[in-house]
């Protein structure tokens, strides 16, 4: 199920990896394969889902970024983490589908990210995103902010 | 084969796959239908050459089991053989109505579609080789003076019915046969001197194919199975309706078909007419013909699947045509798009505005990512200047609308005298309605020359870099979010001192996220490049060097640069300012904010207490971070909508 051999965002979270649904998608953008990116739906519980992300979110690979949040967020999920503890890059597009999917959340649902990346760290806080995402430097702090048991973002 | 290699272009070509599905069905139809009609026009050929032999010896198509194609046959009484034999007729001729054979005289009168017959006198034996209606032959028994006498009608005459001709066989006078079409006249007369004559009245309208078949007089009609014996002379009229026969034959009806010697009673004189015999009568269309005739079948069938991989290659091309031609279409669309780009949006801007040298420059993206900057430089009414850089989410057409929004809009609030913080606070909202799914990011700037100040606000957006004889490093942390990322924004203003020469470089992220290899060109790039280019750098040798030194450009990119002339005196922030509500404060936004003002310990503490104190108050607070020299000082206001330009000091009294 990993496509890459870089990926290094289960951790302790793997553990909790109870549901059937672990789908991977890669998906090479631009022309070349050094630039890979790939993404993978662990869904935890009913209502919970990880959306794991590796590479680089650039106007590429935005358009996959979209349709990987709208899967993960069909089919009764309504708490979100998506890690992005692997992605070394992050641009104004891919920046733009993530408000897009955030603005566009049900009332009650609830989306983290991970993030720990320095680059994409500054990005976040250079636009102010980090002021509209709840943004957790681990999984664990993440998954339980939209289980509702930690309120403040990291 | 060729099926094969249409289905499996079909997949990625519907249409095409339908064309050559179609035109092979067609081949291969046409192939069969070929192949077919090759085999009946064998078939019938021995029957149309045998004509003459046939015609003596009554063939069995022209016996009587036929009774739609059989001749109409005049026994004259006086004639011991009058037999009158009709060629099979021609399928064309099948159908057309009914033939109508009424014996008025004794005489056996068969009818046939299309023959005319003509009956020779004199002969003993009416032979009616030709397959008369059942009985037509039988009733015209001997009665040789009715026929003169016209019995014909009680005669035992009988209506043959077949389809396309009427047939009317008349017994008149001695040895004389008449046979007259319907719409042409054809009449045979026979004298007894055992010649038949066929005249054509109307030679010009006569339909052909009437080929008299005189039996000889003096014959006995040995082979005629329904063959009458008739006696005396007679007449006999045929009326043919069958007009198929037509088509210019007319003339040669005259022909009269001498039958000599004792043919075996019957004898046909095929009189032109008909259509074989006009093909046979061109040698281009005869040898053309049996070409046709010896082609084998599999080869009509591969030249079938040839055309139909020809038609098949042929509708490819055209398809690729038409769209190499709509490719074409649409990219001058997009170069139109671009061109009104350039005039709506990034508008010429003169050397210098006042004091400050200006310029901009615009590089568009070598891809689907054009499109979504946009920039703008303009005096204010005191003698302000003012700068806009932006970059709206989505890219091409669609962008283009917004980044005209978004530029006019906060240009109009910036007019109305806001400073870049209000503006973006009071356009957002505004904003926010008609951007629907897009965002922007956005920085403005206002320059009051006289104090030498630059206030800029950004959303979402990079910090100018401002150079001169040292950079300036502002504080990114609680940046202010874009527009239409659903929080508000304008929740952070900087005020830059400068007092000597200096060089504002506003940019889009398209020339920091350029990319060198694998890495980002990058901010820090960014400022070296501004800083080799010198105090005379332009925007568009900006653009141009970051182009040099990069390898792709997957974004837009836009400059505009501020040059500020003066002594070489470094400028400096005077003024960090941050916006807070309970959220931002529960989220850490204000410690974060003072930490990297260069609070801490026992000071950070206590601005903090009175951050949460101000905002349990008001429900918001402006932190105002002076850095103006020596330790950073911290000043608070109550949070207030609109800011009066140009002093955030006087801001920061302008208490609700």
């Amino acid at each position: 199920m990993r496509r890459n051999g870089t990926f290094a965002s289960d951790g302790e979270a793997a553990s909790a990896n109870q549901g059937p649904a672990d789908r991977t998608v890669a998906a090479t953008a631009d022309a070349g394969p050094r630039i890979t990116f790939a993404t993978r739906q662990r869904q935890l519980d009913e209502r919970t889902r990880v959306l794991g992300v590796e590479g680089e979110l650039d106007l590429a690979s935005a358009p996959n970024l979209k349709w990987a949040l709208a899967d993960a967020l069909s089919g009764g999920t309504n708490r979100l983490v998506v890690d992005l503890a692997a992605v070394r890059f992050i641009d104004s597009t891919a920046l733009g589908v993530l408000v897009g999917v955030h603005r566009g959340l049900d009332a009650g649902a609830r989306m983290a990210i991970v993030c720990t990346h320095p680059d994409v760290l500054n990005i976040f806080e250079l636009t102010g995103l980090d002021a509209t995402f709840d943004i957790f430097r681990n999984l664990d702090d993440a998954l339980a902010h939209v289980r509702g048991s930690a309120d403040t973002a990291g | 084969m060729a099926s094969g290699a249409s289905a499996s272009r079909a997949g990625r070509r519907p249409l095409l796959g339908w064309a050559a599905a179609i035109a092979i069905a067609c081949g291969a139809l046409t192939g069969l239908h070929v192949a077919s009609a090759t085999a009946k026009r064998g078939g019938a050929r021995p029957l149309s050459t045998a004509v003459p032999g046939a015609a003596a010896a009554p063939t069995p198509a022209a016996s009587g089991s036929k009774a739609e194609s059989g001749p109409a046959v005049v026994a004259s009484p006086e004639a011991p053989v009058v037999a009158v034999k009709r060629r099979r007729e021609s399928p064309a001729g099948k159908g057309q109505g009914q033939a109508k054979a009424q014996s008025r005289s004794g005489a056996s009168t068969q009818q046939k579609r299309h023959p005319t017959t003509a009956a020779a006198p004199n002969a003993p034996a009416g032979a009616a080789s030709g397959q008369a209606g059942e009985g037509s032959a039988a009733s015209a028994t001997t009665a040789p003076s009715a026929v003169r006498q016209k019995k014909s009608r009680h005669g035992k005459g009988k209506e043959a019915r077949s389809k396309g001709k009427e047939v009317k066989a008349e017994a008149r006078g001695s040895g004389s046969a008449q046979a007259s079409g319907r719409v042409q006249a054809a009449s045979v007369r026979a004298p007894a001197a055992t010649i038949a004559t066929l005249t054509a009245p109307a030679a010009a309208t006569v339909h052909a194919t009437l080929p008299a078949v005189v039996g000889r007089p003096s014959e006995p009609a040995s082979r005629s199975r329904r063959g009458q014996k008739g006696h005396g002379t007679g007449t006999a009229v045929a009326r043919n309706g069958a007009p198929q026969a037509a088509a210019g034959a007319a003339a040669p009806v005259a022909a009269p078909p001498t039958l000599a010697g004792p043919a075996k009673s019957v004898k046909r004189a095929p009189v032109a007419a008909r259509p074989r015999a006009r093909h046979q009568s061109s040698p281009l269309a005869t040898t053309v013909t049996r070409i046709i005739n010896v082609v084998p079948s599999l080869v009509w069938i591969v030249m079938a699947a040839l055309a139909a991989l020809a038609f098949a290659l042929g509708a490819s091309s055209r398809v690729a045509a038409l769209r190499a031609r709509r490719l074409a279409r649409q990219r001058e669309q997009l170069l139109e798009d671009v061109g009104l780009l350039q005039a709506a949006l990034l508008p010429a801007l003169p050397r210098r505005l006042g004091p400050v040298g200006t310029s901009a420059a615009y590089r568009p993206a070598s891809g689907p990512g054009a499109g979504g900057d946009f920039y703008d430089v303009f005096a204010l009414e005191d003698g302000q200047l003012a700068v806009i850089v932006g970059d709206v989410s989505g890219h091409g057409r669609e962008a283009l609308p917004h980044t005209t929004l978004l530029r006019y809009t906060l240009r109009t609030y910036l007019e109305a005298g806001l400073s870049p913080r209000s503006a973006l606070q009071a356009a957002t909202p505004v904003l926010e309605r008609q951007l629907g799914e897009s965002f922007a990011t956005v920085v403005l700037a206002t320059y009051q020359p006289r104090e030498r100040r630059l206030v800029y606000a950004a959303a979402g957006h990079p910090p100018p870099l401002i150079a001169g004889t040292r950079s300036i490093e502002p504080i990114t942390t609680s940046s202010s979010p874009p527009i239409g990322a659903g929080q508000p924004t304008g929740r952070r203003q900087t005020v830059v001192s400068v007092p000597g020469q200096a060089l504002a470089c506003f940019y889009t992220d398209g020339l920091v996220e350029a990319r060198v290899g694998r890495e980002l060109f990058g901010a820090g790039r960014l400022r070296r490049t501004l800083a080799q280019l010198g105090a005379d750098a332009s925007a568009s040798a900006l653009l141009d060097s970051v182009a040099k030194q990069t390898d792709r450009h997957p974004d837009d990119m836009a400059a505009c640069l501020l040059r500020v002339e003066g002594e070489p005196l470094a400028p400096r922030i005077e003024v960090e300012e941050l916006e807070l509500d309970r959220r931002d404060l529960l989220r850490g936004r204000a410690e974060r904010f003072l930490r990297a003002g260069g609070l801490g310990g026992a000071e950070l503490a206590e601005a903090l207490d009175s951050v949460r104190s101000a905002v349990a108050r008001h429900g918001g607070v402006i932190i105002a971070l002076r850095l103006c020299g020596g330790a950073p000082e911290v000043e608070l206001s109550p949070r207030n909508v609109a800011v009066l330009r140009p002093s955030t000091r006087a801001a920061a009294g302008a208490v609700r």
